[in-house]
């Protein structure tokens, strides 16, 4: 069972949801290359420059693990890239969760698809981003690298789960907000279960809806849960939620 | 408690007396007062950003009543974009680890443009009789207008990008240039051979013009004296 986190933060945002599936699932986490304590170095701007790269990351991830046919939990754009992956990998997942997912994001009025934002609001989040990356200096990062072998300490700094370098971060912004995998939809073969919540500001209630009719064999389950990250509000709930899936599709071993 | 934490103990009053001066200072400031009118805006929200409270500093600001703002969610006082972040960073922040500091967000005003403010955040419990996972929780938010200082950090933020172009532009000119011994073009980066004014006008903010100097003018303008029928 492979978690994959979204944009923003790192696989720490699984912490309260996780280890609910150990006892059951070997449980793997990880991190996007850019992200948390991912090897910056095997970023590039060329191989990341779609959301493709970052499937290919996680073919790359599970034949190396040897464990395919298991189990993708991937949180908002992370569910995409699980999509993408296993379009290009037949059998790579047997089930696709996908928490908070979305398409795209920004509106489509010639078909009337509404992700919840114009295109300047997009730009202007990439601003808010460059305004709050002056705390990213050199002597931030170079202690966050000096302490890479010991992640436990490097997470006494302040904010350190949503620190990326800030060209990384802004690339997988624009990247994330600009990707539009509707037409990928109809190609999935696995069963999915997608996770929705009210108020999401990220993925407004009628993009979960657009999914699951896009989608060949998808259950839409509207958590109670507001905000785009039921995983940290609402844990038990999201829990409850994919155990009794897996029960009812039987991929609880 | 913050207050009882202040490293100048030592200089402090005792007991009732402490107590006293703490909670409306020497001057008599009322609580309320301390709050409604501090210099920075201040609220308090449900663990889901529901609005609970707010000062009158805040609701200055935005330009509305506080009575329409309580019951809305953070994200009504932000622009989209800050919104996205919202979402993605502070609210994550706020649940793994319990506060964020100096986020840089816009606070949108009604009839005015967005403030630019800077966003301060922590969680509390509610009462501190109650502690533990289920204990109910406040989160209290802190705005400083920060409208001069955005400025200031975008002029350097531009500096900064024109000063990055400057460097890369400047090392696409160091290193080996190939050079045809015999014609004298200029091999760019992707095979093709170019004449020497064509790369220069391509990879530098140069031009050239066209003159001749002293030996090639002696030498050619004495060839041309030399023609038949020339000079």
């Amino acid at each position: 069972m492979l978690f994959s986190h979204g944009f923003g933060c790192d696989q720490q945002m699984w912490r309260f949801v996780a280890p609910a599936f150990e006892d059951e699932h070997d449980v793997i986490l990880h991190d996007h290359v850019g992200a948390g304590w991912s090897d910056i170095n095997s970023w590039s701007p060329e191989r990341y420059a779609t959301l493709q790269g970052y499937a290919d990351d996680l073919i790359e991830l599970v034949d190396a693990l040897g464990t395919r046919g298991g189990v993708f939990v991937g949180h908002s754009v992370a569910g995409m890239i699980g999509v993408l992956a296993s379009n290009a990998s037949p059998g790579l997942f047997s089930q696709l969760i996908l928490v908070t997912p979305s398409p795209r994001y920004v509106n489509d009025p010639e078909v009337g698809y509404i992700g919840g934002f114009d295109a300047t609001d997009i730009e202007e989040m990439l601003c808010v981003m460059s305004d709050n990356y002056l705390g990213w200096s050199h002597q931030m990062a170079t202690v966050i690298m000096a302490n890479h072998e010991r992640p436990e300490l490097a997470t006494e700094l302040d904010n350190s789960f949503c620190r990326t370098d800030p060209k990384i971060a802004e690339h997988f912004g624009r990247v994330t907000f600009t990707s539009d995998n509707r037409a990928d939809l109809a190609q999935v073969q696995v069963p999915c279960l997608i996770l929705a919540c009210a108020d999401d500001a990220i993925a407004p209630r009628g993009v979960g809806q657009y999914l699951a009719a896009e989608l060949a064999d998808a259950e839409l389950v509207e958590l109670d849960a507001t905000g785009h990250c039921p995983h940290l509000s609402a844990p038990d709930e999201v829990i409850r939620e994919i155990r009794s899936y897996l029960l009812r599709r039987g991929a609880s071993r | 408690m913050r207050l009882d934490d202040t490293s100048d103990d030592a200089a402090m009053p005792v007991g009732d007396e402490r107590r006293r001066r703490t909670d409306t200072g020497p001057y008599g400031e009322s609580l309320e007062d301390l709050y409604e009118h501090a210099p920075c805006g201040y609220l308090s929200m449900a663990a889901d950003a529901t609005i609970v409270k707010l000062n009158r500093t805040l609701s200055d600001w935005i330009g509305r009543e506080s009575v329409h703002i309580v019951g809305t969610r953070l994200h009504s006082l932000l622009t989209a974009g800050g919104r996205i972040y919202l979402e993605t960073h502070l609210m994550p922040l706020l649940t793994m680890q319990g506060h964020a500091r100096q986020i840089s967000l816009d606070l949108v005003r009604a009839g005015r443009d967005p403030m630019p403010v800077l966003l301060d955040a922590e969680r509390r419990p509610l009462s501190p009789d109650r502690v533990g996972a289920d204990a109910p929780e406040i989160i209290r938010v802190t705005f400083v207008d920060i409208t001069d200082r955005r400025m200031y950090e975008r002029e350097l933020l531009d500096a900064r990008r024109q000063a990055e172009e400057a460097l890369a532009q400047v090392r696409t000119l160091r290193g080996l240039l190939p050079v045809c011994s015999w014609c004298r073009k200029i091999r760019d980066d992707d095979g093709y051979w170019q004449q020497l004014e064509q790369y220069i006008r391509t990879n530098t903010d140069a031009d050239v013009t066209h003159d001749i100097c002293t030996e090639c003018s002696n030498e050619h303008i004495r060839e041309v004296d030399a023609r038949p029928g020339g000079g």
